[in-house]
């Protein structure tokens, strides 16, 4: 006969039967307080793929050494250790692609003689969840993580920044992850057109290169790094990858003022310079930055124009245009980062236009692209090319005209010559000699002239002091020969209170010019006209007024924009000019930095106004 | 046959020069000097409206100066245009002058109202050329044909 059951028995039965059904179902492992298991069940093995008689005695991984400096397993060994249950999520790598998550109750309990501790855990597998919910979140996360990794070792890139080869100082599973990824995966997203184009930029032109970007993990500050691209070549000398390194920027407060101080400093030179005019822009063309010399050429103060667009320094008329250039410079930038210089239009704030040349350049800087254009008046560059052109122009119609007009008396002279051979009357070739030595004598005074001509721009620095009174005096003197002369009044006013300087001989020839046509073109005296040319002078400190005008002939309309023209001659009148005298008198005033103007009526007379700069020595 | 020529030159010399070789080399020839294109535009103007006048001193040819104050020979030529003077059957133009800048010829060559193009001192040769050409064309009415006497 069996012995009845005992209410304990049935309860030992119950309890190993209970025991039994939960070791069948639960993922259980008992590990000591070093760390080791001593005890796993079948389900364990199997999630981590061991045997049991190899797993018993071995330090169990998913709790990890007590000693490891993660803050989770700290945290859980702590708690335990004070005999507390823990409640966590644990992570386990099982292989390189193999992760498990595993949501973990860990309960310390004391064997039966109640001395040592040992520590229940049970597992239950979440990785399926985890996996669908967080896999992304996960990488990223990860790699995030890893960036702190990376940070201070080297690795190789190629031109659209994958990482080519890990070195061999990561983990297994962290090499697997750098491997193959892109650099841009470590980093925030709102950098990565930032790095992009400094990739670029050191493919394309072999130079190393730079950038910084921020970031910042779970409970920490933000953190500067320092990104460094390093082109490698090969024999050929083309760019074959690019080996990058990314510093952590240790921030202390030391470094933070040495900042400060360099900022401030090249702030204060960038506000400062006034020659060059500097407008940075963002990249939507709003202006950022603006120093004393865009303010200068522009007239805006930089209150002004900060964030306003940079076509409100764009001539109006041609925004169109000027946008459309800029905006193939900004292209350019782009694909090659290379700047470009051009040639636009500048509007002032007062609505003044000036040619402006500009160099643009594009840099990054954390986040945000800029521009930044360098420009530069071109004002008197712009003033000397028109002038410069302008005398090519004289040259070449100099060049021209000389080659005709000074045939010219030659070539009448060859055709009284060929007269003169077959004139038989004595009489006859008496008249024709006098036409000769006419013919010649205006070649003579061409060719006098032209040398003069050339002589002006040398003869100008020759300074010397001027008494008009006596030098007009002299003039009037010398032009006695010419017709009609002794029936001309003459009124000369000077009026010379301070010194004045200049080349004598060009001013003599300014007087002379005018004072000689004045003569030339006056009308013959009768009853009720007295031909009269006024010469009045007047000196004010830093220049003089000279006026020389007459009641003569005058100049048709038509011809008053001619007259100072290259060998043009009056049409109308006897006088054979050479055509010199006018061209001669506007070369000098323009090259003593003067002005002359002409008004005329015609059978009225004519006014020439003169103003020459006085230059004293220096 | 040539029987009237209009020199036009602002040379004084010149116009005188030329009006002697033409006298030497036919003293039938009857010549119009101007020394100012505008009043030989003038006279072209009335006597081309005047019946009575226009055969007897319109001329068969004219010898133009290319530089001169007022306006150059090409100038003068538009305007002879303007005027509805029918060149090469009318009038024939020959430019005159001192230049033999290749440019001032080709510019006469390119003008289809120019006839030739001829350097000063002018000579009787150079007449003779004038002529000859002047006659081939009127027989075979020839339109286009440029001399350059140069």
């Amino acid at each position: 006969m069996q012995a009845p059951i005992t209410k304990e028995e049935l309860f030992k039965i119950e309890k190993s039967k209970l025991l039994t059904a939960l070791d069948q179902n639960l993922t259980i492992s008992i590990t000591d307080k070093f760390g080791r298991i001593t005890y796993a069940n079948d389900s364990f093995c199997k999630l981590i793929g061991v045997k049991a008689q190899n797993i018993v005695g071995e330090t169990n991984h998913l709790l990890k050494s007590r000693l490891h400096k993660d803050e989770l397993y700290k945290n859980l060994w702590q708690t335990i250790l004070k005999s507390q249950p823990w409640k966590g999520v644990l992570y386990h790598k099982l292989s390189a692609n193999k992760v498990l998550w595993l949501h973990t109750t860990i309960t310390p309990f004391k064997d039966e003689n109640g001395a040592e501790t040992k520590y229940l855990a049970v597992y239950n597998n979440i990785t399926d969840y985890c996996n669908i919910k967080f896999s992304d979140n996960v990488k990223e996360v990860k790699q995030k993580a890893l960036l702190k990794k990376i940070s201070g070792s080297i690795l190789p890139i190629n031109d659209r920044g994958k990482i080519i080869n890990a070195t061999d100082e990561f983990y297994e599973d962290e090499h697997h992850l750098i491997s193959g990824a892109y650099i841009f995966d470590f980093i925030d997203t709102e950098y990565h057109a930032g790095i992009k184009s400094v990739i670029k930029k050191v493919f394309a032109k072999g130079k190393p290169s730079q950038y910084q970007f921020k970031t910042h993990f779970k409970n920490e500050n933000k953190a500067l790094y320092i990104l460094e691209i390093y082109p490698v070549f090969n024999a050929s000398n083309n760019v074959v990858f690019a080996n990058v390194s990314i510093q952590k920027q240790a921030v202390d407060l030391e470094i933070i003022s040495e900042l400060k101080g360099i900022e401030t400093k090249y702030s204060s030179i960038f506000q400062s310079i006034n020659v060059g005019i500097i407008v940075v822009t963002d990249s939507k063309g709003n202006i950022i930055e603006w120093n004393k010399g865009a303010e200068a050429a522009f007239c805006y103060s930089e209150s002004e124009v900060l964030g306003k667009s940079l076509t409100i320094l764009m001539s109006e008329k041609r925004t169109k245009h000027s946008v459309k250039k800029l905006l193939r410079v900004k292209d350019k930038l782009h694909q090659t980062n290379e700047g470009e210089t051009i040639e636009m239009i500048g509007l002032k704030k007062n609505g003044e236009e000036f040619p402006v040349q500009f160099a643009v350049s594009s840099w990054y800087c954390e986040k945000e692209r800029y521009y930044c254009a360098i420009m530069l008046d071109i004002s008197k560059r712009k003033h000397l090319e028109n002038k410069l052109k302008q005398k090519t122009k004289d040259l070449e119609l100099f060049l021209y005209r000389s080659s005709h007009d000074l045939k010219a008396p030659l070539t009448s002279a060859e055709g009284l010559l060929n007269l003169i051979k077959e004139e038989k009357n004595e009489e006859r070739i008496m008249f024709l000699i006098d036409m000769l030595s006419s013919s010649l004598k205006t070649g003579k005074l061409l060719l006098d002239g032209l040398a003069f001509t050339s002589s002006i721009s040398k003869k100008k620095r020759q300074v010397s002091k001027i008494d008009f009174k006596t030098k007009i005096d002299k003039i009037i003197d010398t032009l006695r020969g010419l017709e009609n002369f002794n029936a001309i009044n003459f009124d000369i006013k000077t009026q010379q209170n301070t010194p004045f300087y200049s080349n004598k001989e060009l001013l003599q020839s300014v007087f002379q010019n005018l004072i000689q046509n004045a003569i030339n073109y006056s009308k013959p005296k009768s009853e009720n006209f007295i031909p009269t040319i006024k010469i009045h002078v007047a000196q004010q400190p830093n220049e003089v007024h000279i006026s020389v005008s007459d009641n003569g002939f005058g100049i048709s309309k038509l011809y008053l924009n001619k007259i100072f023209e290259l060998y043009y001659r009056s049409p109308n009148q006897d006088v054979q000019g050479t055509g010199l005298g006018l061209y001669i008198v506007k070369s000098i005033v323009e090259d003593l930095n003067g002005k002359i103007t002409v008004s005329s009526k015609l059978h009225h007379g004519t006014t020439f106004n003169v103003i020459i700069p006085n230059t004293p020595k220096p | 046959m040539i029987s009237n020529i209009m020199i036009i030159d602002d040379s004084k010399i010149d116009l005188f020069v030329h009006q002697r070789i033409i006298e030497k080399f036919n003293p039938k020839i009857k010549v119009n000097s101007y020394s100012n294109p505008l009043s030989a535009l003038h006279f072209i103007e009335v006597a081309s409206t005047d019946n009575n006048l226009k055969t007897k001193s319109l001329p068969d040819i004219i010898l133009l100066d290319v530089n001169m104050p007022e306006m150059n020979g090409f100038e003068f030529i538009a305007h002879l245009k303007k005027m509805g003077v029918n060149f090469t059957k009318q009038i024939e133009v020959f430019m005159l002058s001192s230049s033999r800048y290749f440019k001032d010829i080709h510019k006469a060559k390119k003008n289809s109202c120019c006839s030739g193009y001829i350097s000063k001192p002018l000579t009787i040769e150079k007449l003779k050329g004038i002529e000859k050409q002047a006659l081939y064309k009127n027989s075979n009415a020839v339109t286009q044909f440029f001399l350059s006497l140069v």
